[in-house]
């Protein structure tokens, strides 16, 4: 245990901690920054959150019938609160229209309208008035849910739908899942892209931090100081040990605290929906979305550890500190690659994915740097010291 | 002589940058191979400037609508026999959704309705060219711009300062006629985002990571081996450093031009541009969203070859900065982490000032900036504000770095070794 101790201090060098911190800071202000500072982004994304805010908070985490029913008259008394902001206004007054009805029809209409639509741009940007905005919101809230047996999970499924997808949609609408009040626009897509960024920032840390791990005894000639002492060949294994250890202390602590600052965008209302939702997309498996938090961390934890165990690897093979970034620099091509395209659970689970490819994708991640560990080891025991 | 010889050998044989060589090589063919379906187009439109000129004129455009009216003719005539209709122009045909084309019509018949509608879109663009060209207004797209990024204050005062530059350029394109020319249109085949943005930046991207691998190997090469204090003992002594110096130099510069010729030369022969290089880069055809002239009245050809020029001189810029850094850090690994930090502070330097100062617009003279946008090199932008942006920003960085090497060169000859 002292040796892992003492390995870990070296791993946690002042100068290398130094640099840590600034590539943190950069990685947080170019792309975690965005995210956490503006959420919701604009309209209607904000109208959107307050809408779905509004719900969970009168209806719960789903909405049944009548509660449709209810939010179908808050939409009628919306819409009296347009009329009157409209016949109060002058401008409306000017052109004539006494109602939303009649100003949508307008606004809608087959021939353009230019004054129409300067008033339009008005209302909507230059005042902002809420009303205009949130209406056509609650319409499409309520349509997706009045057309959920018909539409739900088809709309955004390109080609033809297997059996095996067919039925899980069918199985989300039958079982009423589906009733969950979850805003996927603008939380979900929110969360897929910090998700995301935290993930590599986290990656690119700490395989910075414990690459140089073998390299340095290499450098200052200590294998065969090490090879003859009592400990001897095994402490590979120890070194391996401290390296893994450093490595989830690192991504524990950046966790805790880019997801301290995600927590502070307001989504704890929605943590106990279910993320499928009529406002969203299909998934395989039913998860509340703090289910779906805790798996992105799980998943943000498994490919970071199988990578630094690679970059552990890497480190015992190279024999100097240009090939270990040379060999790097592709392997984290790879993975942060898979990381946008489809590793994380939001990608990763949703109805289009196949699930072999993703148990494929992390029975290579978990294999290959073991695999790569163990041969190392194994040629270790028996290598020559002068090599 | 012999020993500089063996430092590049050193460079660039070594294992490792040989394979990312190899792989970024690789990785710039799969580009092309992805964006390889406009290449047909491309031959087309090729051809097209063969048969009229890539000037766009009177005679030319008269001739360009007998031929387009006679294929449209004849494109009529064999709709009339399979679907019996006509129409008044290629677009109506394609809008018609009455029946499927590939079936209705024979392969042969089908090119040479694409013929005709390629026809068709340059005729059409070319005989209203001149309205199009000046609906651009200077003026207007750089206050739209300063709206957008929230300019004001003295740097909106300082652009302001410099439109009649951008009107003088803007009149002198319009009286020399340089945006009337025929150019693949980026409108649809975005061949300049292509060729200058996805190819330009991903070389040199590439060139500039193993310039920084290769600048901190060769500059920290005996100190990572621990052979620093006999190497430097010897007769050659401290002026090894600047033989690695120079070695480092051409290694990076052979690099770049591997890739670059290389990339370049694939690019091209996938590629057609056999018509267009003398076409000026001003032509409107070749104007997209954030550019739509260029500062210099450069033909296609200039243009690449100023930008090649850039290329290089960036990349000698990059290693004079790796050179700085691994002067003082004696640890190659440290050198490619404390490159990518400084990279990153000097990118996103404009955070510190307020959009109203000039700093903020002087922030974006640096070369980081520069690498990351090679397809506005030399164009006429707002916030780019002087035509010379690209030359002020390499002489100033010139000058700052070459002073700081010669200092290195000259602390490092009595620095203290351990």
């Amino acid at each position: 245990m002292r040796i892992i101790i003492e390995e870990m201090k070296k791993i946690f060098h002042p100068v290398m901690l130094l640099l840590f911190l600034v590539i943190n800071l950069l990685m947080y202000y170019l792309f975690i920054d965005f995210d956490i500072t503006v959420f919701p982004n604009g309209r209607p994304a904000t109208d959107m959150y307050n809408i779905g805010v509004e719900m969970v908070e009168k209806y719960g985490h789903e909405l049944d019938e009548n509660e449709l029913k209810d939010f179908k008259i808050v939409l009628q008394q919306e819409i009296k609160k347009a009329d009157q902001y409209i016949q109060s206004d002058q401008e409306f007054a000017k052109l004539g229209i006494t109602s939303y009805q009649e100003y949508i029809d307008m606004a809608n209409g087959e021939q353009r309208n230019e004054e129409i639509e300067q008033l339009s741009s008005r209302i909507f940007f230059d005042k902002g008035v809420d009303l205009f905005w949130e209406i056509p919101q609650r319409e499409n809230i309520i349509e997706d849910m009045e057309f959920v047996h018909e539409r739900y999970g088809y709309s955004y499924i390109e080609g033809k739908l297997t059996d095996k997808q067919e039925k899980r949609i069918q199985e989300i609408v039958q079982s009423g899942t589906v009733d969950a009040i979850f805003p996927s626009y603008p939380v979900e897509y929110n969360f897929q892209t910090i998700s995301q960024s935290i993930a590599i920032t986290i990656l690119l840390s700490v395989i910075f931090m414990i690459s140089p791990i073998f390299i340095r005894d290499y450098k200052n000639n200590m294998f065969g100081l090490q090879y003859s002492t009592k400990i001897g060949r095994s402490l590979f294994m120890k070194k391996v040990a401290a390296g893994m250890l450093s490595a989830f202390i690192i991504i524990t602590f950046l966790v805790i605290v880019y997801y301290g600052l995600y927590s502070t965008n307001n989504i704890g209302i929605f943590l106990d929906s279910n993320i499928n939702s009529f406002m969203g997309s299909v998934y395989w498996y039913d998860f509340t979305f703090l289910q779906l938090i805790l798996m992105t961390i799980l998943f943000t934890y498994m490919i970071i550890l199988s990578m630094s165990l690679l970059a552990i690897f890497v480190s015992s093979i190279c024999k100097n500190y240009i090939s270990i970034i040379g060999i790097l620099l592709p392997l984290f091509a790879i993975v942060y690659w898979q990381v946008k395209k489809r590793a994380l659970p939001l990608e990763a689970f949703f109805i289009t994915r196949s699930q072999w490819e993703i148990g494929f994708i992390y029975s290579v991640m978990i294999i290959i740097p073991i695999a790569a560990i163990h041969w190392k080891l194994k040629k270790n025991q028996s290598t020559d010291i002068t090599e | 002589m012999r020993i500089l010889l063996y430092e590049i050998r050193k460079a660039i044989l070594s294992p490792v940058i040989l394979a990312l060589t190899v792989i970024f090589l690789g990785f710039n063919f799969f580009l092309i191979y992805v964006n390889s379906n406009i290449k047909d187009d491309l031959l087309s439109i090729n051809q097209l400037a063969h048969t009229y000129g890539t000037e766009i004129n009177d005679e030319m455009l008269q001739e360009m609508k007998s031929n387009y009216e006679a294929s449209l003719a004849q494109v009529n005539d064999i709709t009339k026999k399979a679907v019996s209709k006509t129409y008044e122009s290629m677009d109506a045909f394609y809008s018609d959704r009455s029946f499927y084309v590939p079936e209705t019509f024979s392969e042969e018949e089908i090119q040479f309705f694409n013929y005709t509608s390629l026809l068709e879109f340059y005729y059409f663009n070319s005989f209203h060219l001149e309205e199009s060209y000046l609906s651009f207004d200077p003026i207007k797209i750089a206050e739209y711009e300063m709206k957008i990024y929230g300019i004001s204050g003295p740097a909106a005062e300082l652009i302001r300062n410099q439109y009649d530059n951008f009107v003088e350029r803007f009149n002198e394109v319009k009286d020399n006629n340089e945006y009337k020319h025929l150019f693949p249109a980026q409108s649809i085949w975005d061949t300049h985002v292509l060729l200058f943005k996805t190819m330009f930046k991903s070389l040199l991207i590439e060139s500039l990571i193993l310039t920084v691998l290769i600048t901190a190997y060769v500059m920290n090469f005996e100190f990572d081996r621990g052979t620093y204090l006999l190497t430097y003992s010897s007769k050659r002594g401290r002026r090894l450093w600047l033989d690695k110096f120079y070695a480092a130099l051409i290694a990076n510069v052979s690099i770049l031009s591997i890739l670059m010729v290389v990339s370049l030369t694939v690019y091209f022969s996938v590629f057609s541009y056999k018509e267009f290089w003398h076409v000026p880069i001003s032509s409107y055809f070749n104007a997209g969203k954030e550019w739509f002239m260029s500062w210099w009245n450069l033909s296609f050809f200039d243009y690449l070859a100023a930008a090649v020029i850039l290329a290089y001189l960036l990349i000698i810029l990059f290693t004079l900065m790796t050179v700085v850094l691994a002067r003082w850090i004696r640890n190659s690994y440290l050198v490619f982490f404390t490159f990518l930090c400084l990279f990153g502070v000097i990118f996103i330097n404009q955070a510190v000032f307020p959009s109203s100062s000039i700093l903020f617009l002087l922030g974006s003279f640096t070369p980081v900036h520069l690498i990351l946008n090679s397809f506005v090199w030399f164009m006429q932008r707002a916030l780019t504000f002087t035509a010379y942006y690209e030359s002020i920003t390499v002489l100033a960085w010139f000058v700052i770095f070459l002073l700081a090497v010669l200092y290195c060169a000259n602390s490092f000859r009595k620095c203290d070794l351990k």
